[in-house]
């Protein structure tokens, strides 16, 4: 856990220098989180109540985890958006769609990194999905600066 | 399952279908009779002594369709399958599909309804490659195949049409790699898969399902998706035959709501026919459509539901065979 503003001032610097190949739809461009109605989501099954944080959409640090055979993923960061979080997991966009099971570590701007695996995911537009996933472990590690 | 089919379970005996006793050496295990609800099984042929064939034959005529093996002897069952049966090819091959139709539904069945991702895969696989056989090079004629599909829904042979649909689609559409059409194959038999964790209540349920009983059957192919990734040997297209026959053209479909350029061409080839066999078989509370509207219907709903190209293809297969 970073302990200092600069450090997370570096912290998301790097997280926002990551490649990213979203295309957020205009619902989520700009301060909205405190203004968006949120719609349920069908399979979502969240046990906690999550936290939504008004102002621009927070950046966080994305990598694949090995986990499904048949399905290849490249082992790069990418940064994606944090829509909310909970204590047992996170709705975060992501440019492409993630299959329910798929492990994928998770680089926050407190500087911490948490192991997910994705229970579903819903199409907004080609570059722009909405994953739901919960928390299966934690660890410490800041996400790769470079 | 039937109830018969269950009640016959409890007694450790595993479903096999008549048909495939008929004509050349019995296999070397005991096989069992199953009288009505409530009734206990009897003893039908001792291993190592000659098949009643006559006896057989009034069972056929009398619509016994099912006759039961011991759990612990399907091994040697499935063997006398493969060897006697299905590799016999004196057999004309449209008698073949028939008879792998029949003699693999209680085995696919069994293993779709309680047995493990691992089992389900292995023999899926196998009917997989033997339906391959029969059909591909045209060994069977499609005109025969369409008169002989079964029409009455069950979830196998709704499996078991969705995957000879897939693989003569698939082919028409020009995939030719035997290995592929067998993918194809299995996958079709596999795309319902998820169904098994949805309550019995709302799977045979007669009624319109309420909002919720709709959210819980939406989640099959999920459940299914999930069941298998964890397997080594499926393949991505198995794997959106069966995560994504649900997803549509113009993206209103589910779980994900992909659009058609993002859905994997297996699984709308698996959209397709799935509905298509949907509305022709018979279900409790309707008559199967005759072939002529559930072309109307798939015509209406192209570049709606489905890929309107892969329906034309379909449709033109259909008309060509009707």
């Amino acid at each position: 856990m970073l302990d200092c503003d600069s450090q997370r001032e570096q912290l998301e610097t790097a997280i926002r220098g990551l490649k990213c190949l979203l295309s957020l739809p205009p619902e989520y461009t700009g301060d909205v989180l405190g203004d968006v109605q949120m719609p349920s989501v069908p399979g979502c099954e969240r046990r906690f109540s999550r936290i939504y944080c008004p102002g621009p959409l927070v950046p966080a640090g994305f990598r694949y985890q090995p986990s499904i055979a048949a399905v290849a993923r490249e082992p790069e960061w990418y940064r994606v958006y944090m829509v909310n979080l909970s204590r047992g997991g996170l709705q975060i966009l992501h440019h492409e769609q993630v299959f329910p099971g798929e492990h994928f570590e998770i680089g926050l701007l407190d500087g911490s990194r948490r192991l997910c695996r994705a229970a579903w995911c819903h199409y907004l537009n080609h570059c722009c999905y909405r994953v739901g996933a919960a928390f299966v472990k934690e660890s410490s590690e800041a996400p790769a600066a470079d | 399952m039937t109830a018969t089919t269950e009640g016959a379970c409890e007694y450790g005996l595993f479903p096999i279908a008549t048909k495939t006793l008929c004509d050349g050496s019995p296999p070397d295990v005991e096989i069992f009779l199953k009288g009505g609800k409530g009734a206990r099984p009897t003893l039908f042929h001792k291993r190592g002594t000659p098949l009643d064939q006559p006896a057989l034959e009034r069972l056929l005529d009398n619509g016994v369709r099912t006759l039961y093996v011991s759990s612990a002897e399907i091994d040697q069952y499935n063997d006398y399958l493969l060897a006697e049966v299905m590799a016999n090819e004196d057999r004309p091959p449209l008698e073949r599909f028939e008879l792998l139709r029949d003699a693999s539904q209680s085995v696919v069945l069994n293993a779709m309804v309680s047995g493990h991702a691992e089992s389900v895969l292995q023999v899926t696989g196998e009917f997989a490659e033997r339906l391959v056989d029969v059909i591909w090079d045209r060994q069977v004629v499609l005109m025969d195949l369409f008169g002989v599909m079964a029409h009455d829904y069950t979830t196998f042979t709704h499996a078991s049409n969705v995957s000879t649909y897939c693989l003569i689609l698939a082919e028409a559409l020009g995939i030719r790699s035997a290995q592929q059409l067998v993918s194809i194959a299995q996958g079709g038999l596999l795309h319902d898969l998820g169904k098994r964790h949805v309550p019995k209540k709302i799977l045979n349920k007669k009624s319109q399902l309420s909002e919720t009983e709709w959210r819980e059957m939406q989640k099959h192919p999920t459940l299914g998706f999930q069941e298998l990734c964890g397997q080594d040997d499926v393949d991505l297209g198995q794997l959106m035959m069966v995560y994504q026959h649900h997803e549509r053209w113009d993206g209103k479909g589910y779980p994900v709501g992909i659009p058609a350029e993002e859905t994997h061409l297996w699984a709308r080839i698996c959209a397709v026919v799935d509905a298509f066999d949907a509305l022709t078989t018979d279900r409790p509370y309707r008559r199967g459509y005759v072939a002529e509207n559930a072309i109307n219907y798939l015509d209406m709903q192209a570049g709606k539901s489905f890929d309107p190209e892969i329906v034309r293809c379909w449709i033109a297969i259909l008309k060509e065979n009707s």
